[in-house]
């Protein structure tokens, strides 16, 4: 199973616009970016983001070592919407370079226990973590019941130019 | 989707099988098995309804096919919703809001 | 092996992107066949293609790669189009259709850039609303020939770019209810559509240069407008006149009807 994330250039711009403002205490900003999901013949699950959600300021909580810690609070928040949306959900926080993004160990190392919370609670969807660059984004989805992510998921940038992106690889 | 609830509840006795169906930020209503007299072919369309304007026509019905046998209609509309295509013959109702109900009882009874 | 060398100041990594994008072509005959071509020669290797007609001798004045044989045979134009394809890509990946653009909508849905050579204002706004939804970047051409008030023949083209946020046909004035409700009125009377090869070049090579912009960012910064026509009686090519009345964004799709049509059970 592989996933292709494809939103308009317009809205990952808008969403890179909020995770780009400062924080009182945390490096970086977190959000939730929810997609509904599309059966595709002969192709990838097609992820198509359709509303984005930041995570409040009062839900960040001082920890060492990290760019920033959300409390389980944003979580429920973001679980309470896929079960009502029947939407899929992408954790999203961005790296302020140019080019591709590279998640962190300390993604790759909570990201799980994450996206086991949006299993349990929308078993039927897939659910995953979205990285932005200033210009470039990369995706992870956990398919529906897996323990694991897909790693090779395109993530598309559809506007002008258009962006073509999977992790290690930028077309376009 | 916003559609009366008491002429949903019309619609589902008549047709147990009705659904909701929103697309492109409209609501139609989705009869997947409508049985149509036997001088017709075929004999069972799905039908969608549609409440609000489109194509020039305040409302409409589509059919999944198109239907012979039955009285002469002008079809004049191929469309795609949904993810399916759909027919449409050339019908403007007298009244002007009618119902759900309305719509389908009208248009079949044009048809068949 | 590929050897774009002389296109390669177009992006160092168009040639990635060409075989990472899919693209898909509805209508394969005046528009669509050219539109095929010059894909295939870029080097583009992702293809839906549908079409639901065979050809026929009246297409080969202006379906490229279509030959008396196709016409003799009623070789289906995906087929002849697939054919074209295969001949200059190696290993092209390619889901043709002989069908109703409707009909390989679960394929189309995996498109990132489509392409719609169609006849009727409906099938646009069809189109349209299907590109919207899955979030794809729609190119539409098209060309008309009516009468001029000269006497003579006026023969235009253009093209339209449907962006996800930018405007819509509807925004820019190319469609609207009127439009659709009389073609509506007078189905089965359209006639014969005249079609001019020449002229259909000439748009689906400023549909194909605008695919090509959108994956290379050649163009930068500058505008392009997203709805250009041709006249062939000038030779004029440039955006048209209804753009400077165009409202942005666009407010007639909004993003909450992304995805598969919902199906709700009723009670």
């Amino acid at each position: 199973m592989k996933f292709k994330v494809r939103a308009a250039s317009q809205f990952l711009d808008n969403v890179r616009r909020d995770l780009t403002r400062p924080h009182a205490f945390a490096f970086e900003r977190v959000g939730f970016v929810y997609a509904r999901e599309a059966v595709v013949d002969g192709g990838p699950s097609l992820l198509l983001p359709f509303a984005y959600a930041p995570v409040a300021d009062a839900h960040y909580m001082p920890k060492e070592g990290v760019g920033a810690c959300i409390s389980g609070d944003a979580i429920r928040e973001a679980m309470a919407f896929i079960l009502r949306e029947d939407a899929c959900v992408l954790h999203t926080h961005m790296h302020e370079n140019v080019g591709m993004p590279k998640f962190s160990r300390v993604d790759v190392r909570n990201y799980p226990g994450v996206v086991r919370a949006f299993q349990n609670t929308r078993p039927d969807r897939p659910h995953g973590a979205l990285l932005l660059s200033r210009d470039a984004a990369v995706a992870r989805v956990w398919p529906v019941g897996a323990a694991e992510p897909v790693m090779d998921s395109l993530v598309i940038s559809v506007g002008r130019p258009m962006g073509i992106f999977s992790e290690g690889a930028i077309y376009g | 989707m916003s559609l009366p609830k008491d002429q949903l509840v019309i619609i589902k006795s008549v047709w147990p099988d009705a659904q909701l169906v929103e697309e492109g930020g409209k609501p139609f209503v989705l009869l997947a098995s409508v049985r149509l007299p036997d001088r017709c072919t075929p004999k069972i369309v799905a039908c969608l309804i549609c409440p609000h304007e489109r194509d020039g026509y305040p409302c409409r019905l589509f059919l999944s096919e198109r239907v012979t046998g039955g009285k002469p209609v002008n079809w004049n509309t191929s469309t795609a919703i949904a993810e399916r295509s759909w027919q449409a013959f050339s019908l403007k109702l007298s009244n002007p809001t009618p119902t759900l109900y309305d719509i389908a009882h009208h248009f079949l009874g044009a048809l068949a | 092996m590929d050897d774009h060398s002389r296109q390669s100041f177009l992006n160092p990594q168009l040639d990635r992107a060409m075989k990472a994008c899919k693209v898909g072509v509805i209508g394969l005959s005046g528009g669509g066949s050219h539109i095929v071509t010059q894909l295939a020669h870029y080097g583009f290797d992702r293809y839906v293609l549908c079409d639901p007609k065979t050809t026929e001798r009246k297409h080969l004045h202006r379906m490229l790669g279509a030959t008396i044989a196709d016409a003799e045979a009623s070789a289906p134009k995906v087929e002849v189009m697939e054919r074209l394809i295969r001949g200059l890509r190696p290993h092209p990946e390619i889901q043709a259709f002989k069908g109703e653009w409707i009909s390989c909508a679960a394929a189309l849905k995996d498109c990132d850039v489509l392409f719609a050579a169609v006849d009727t204002v409906g099938a646009r706004r069809d189109i349209e609303q299907f590109a919207r939804k899955y979030a794809i970047a729609l190119i539409d051409v098209g060309m008309d020939v009516s009468r001029a008030n000269d006497g003579g023949y006026r023969v235009a083209g253009r093209v339209f770019a449907s962006l996800p946020g930018g405007p819509c046909m509807q925004c820019a004035g190319f469609i609207n209810n009127d439009m659709l409700a009389k073609e509506a009125a007078a189905y089965g009377m359209a006639g014969i559509r005249p079609q001019v090869v020449s002229v259909n070049g000439v748009v689906a090579s400023a549909a194909v240069l605008y695919a090509i912009d959108l994956l290379t960012g050649k163009t930068g910064k500058v505008a392009l407008p997203c709805f250009i026509t041709f006249d062939a009686g000038s030779m004029t090519m440039g955006p048209h006149p209804y753009l400077s009345v165009v409202t942005s964004p666009c407010e007639c799709f909004s993003s909450s009807e992304i995805g598969d049509a919902r199906f709700v059970p009723i009670g």
